[in-house]
């Protein structure tokens, strides 16, 4: 559990590193762009920056810490409950949790497996994530 | 049938059976023997815990389970911590799968002798140490239903190594002695359920206060599974415990509507009849309980953390 908030502390961390950036001017399609369509630039970035933080965890530690994509969920519950749980963010833009999960799960299924197995298809899906959201 | 149980207790059957020396040797084994949390002091006073509806939800037989022979410590010992198991899970929120019921067999199979009836302190060393199975069938033994003849047959040459082994998979972590009864809701306010050995009986009818009173003597051993300390419904604390005989009792006749249903054979109990289940010495309550990691995710992490669901 300790390295888990470890993880999760480093993330946290380095979704604040990221400064707010200008939004592309291109027109994002898929669900999380959808539900992100009303958003500000800032919370884009800060969806964004979450997403790209945890794509970079999960490909560096490789399932040597988070060992099992169970793990990996409640490394994403924490994630997200300490960089935005609490904030006006939470509840600002319905569906967003329903896109998000739509788009990690064309990336790989809810069965419960080594991280190992599924790193590169969990990367991309964070990756997908941050993309659409920025 | 529930009455040749009930008749073999009333008879001396001894399902209990105090072991002070195992005991002691089990306390000395670990670091903190007895469950004295101060960090949760006193958080259960005033209120109430119904622990076995966590369990219930999983399991809607749960504890229906009739023991057929002298394994009441068994039976207490599973559904304690099954009972700890699922709270895991539904009060505390932690990824692990309720998978299936516990099994009786192993534990009651490490009793140590060719005998009937066991030492709790013996069970829960068995239990923190080589671990349980659940009611599966394995290569060794089929657990799928609860056969009393393979726990009792394992006597005293012991559960087989091949079991052990299995065993070793799921382990119960914290195994800790109750010293009060206000400690006890402390642990169980917190989701950690227990059981206990005594010679203490209670009547099968309920009485004009609407607890079952204290009524003769059983050597024996059940799960305590709740408490309400809220005084709403009954003017005194009550205490909940799962006998293993089936529905071998009648029902209080005012049981809150507000509450989950009833497991069968349940025993409400006054504070002051309760007290023999802590004062005896063999009171033990189930924390750290191994779960079973999911086979299935019920989502990726992100729903209920960014909407107000």
């Amino acid at each position: 559990m300790m390295k888990h908030l470890l993880l999760v502390a480093a993330i946290v961390y380095a979704v604040y590193s990221f400064s707010p950036s200008a939004p592309a001017p291109v027109v994002k399609t898929g669900p999380v762009a959808d539900a992100l369509r009303s958003a500000t630039p800032q919370d884009k970035q800060t969806v964004a920056s979450i997403y790209e933080s945890l794509a970079d965890i999960t490909q560096r530690d490789g399932g040597k810490r988070i060992s099992t994509t169970a793990e990996w969920r409640a490394v994403h519950q924490n994630t997200l409950g300490l960089a935005v749980g609490g904030t006006d963010l939470v509840g600002k833009y319905p569906g967003l949790d329903v896109a998000v999960e739509e788009v990690i799960g064309k990336h790989i299924s809810l069965d419960n497996v080594a991280l190992s197995s599924v790193v590169d298809d969990l990367v991309a899906a964070c990756k997908e994530v941050a993309a659409s959201a920025r | 049938m529930p009455d040749d149980i009930v008749k073999q207790y009333e008879n001396g059957l001894p399902g209990y059976i105090e072991d002070v020396r195992e005991r002691i040797q089990y306390m000395e084994s670990q670091k903190q023997p007895y469950f004295i949390e101060r960090n949760i002091k006193d958080s259960g006073k005033g209120k109430r815990a119904l622990l076995w509806q966590y369990y219930m939800a999983f399991d809607k037989g749960a504890m229906s389970e009739r023991q057929t022979t002298g394994d009441c410590v068994s039976h207490g010992s599973r559904n304690a911590r099954d009972i700890s198991r699922c709270c895991r899970i539904l009060v505390n929120k932690e990824p692990f799968d309720y998978y299936k019921r516990g099994a009786t067999e192993p534990t009651y199979g490490a009793r140590g002798h060719s005998g009937q009836g066991m030492s709790p302190a013996r069970a829960s060393r068995f239990e923190r140490d080589t671990g349980y199975l659940v009611r599966e069938k394995y290569k060794p033994c089929d657990l799928t239903k609860y056969k009393s003849t393979i726990g009792t047959g394992w006597g005293r040459a012991g559960v087989p190594d091949a079991v052990k082994e299995l065993c070793n998979e799921q382990k119960v972590n914290h195994i800790r002695l109750i010293k009060t009864q206000e400690d006890l809701m402390d642990a169980m306010i917190n989701g950690y359920a227990a059981h206990s050995g005594q010679s203490a009986a209670w009547s099968g009818t309920p009485n004009s206060k609407n607890i079952h009173p204290r009524k003769g003597s059983w050597n024996h051993d059940m799960a305590l599974v709740g408490y309400d300390d809220t005084k709403e419904f009954w003017p005194f604390r009550v205490w909940f415990i799962a006998n293993s005989w089936g529905a071998w009792n009648k029902p209080v006749k005012d049981w809150p509507s507000s509450y989950p249903k009833a497991p069968p054979g349940l025993i409400v109990t006054s504070a002051d009849d309760f007290n023999v289940c802590v004062a005896s010495g063999d009171c033990w309550v189930y924390g750290g309980v191994d779960g079973f990691p999911p086979q299935k995710l019920p989502d990726f992490g992100t729903i209920g953390m960014l909407s107000d669901d």
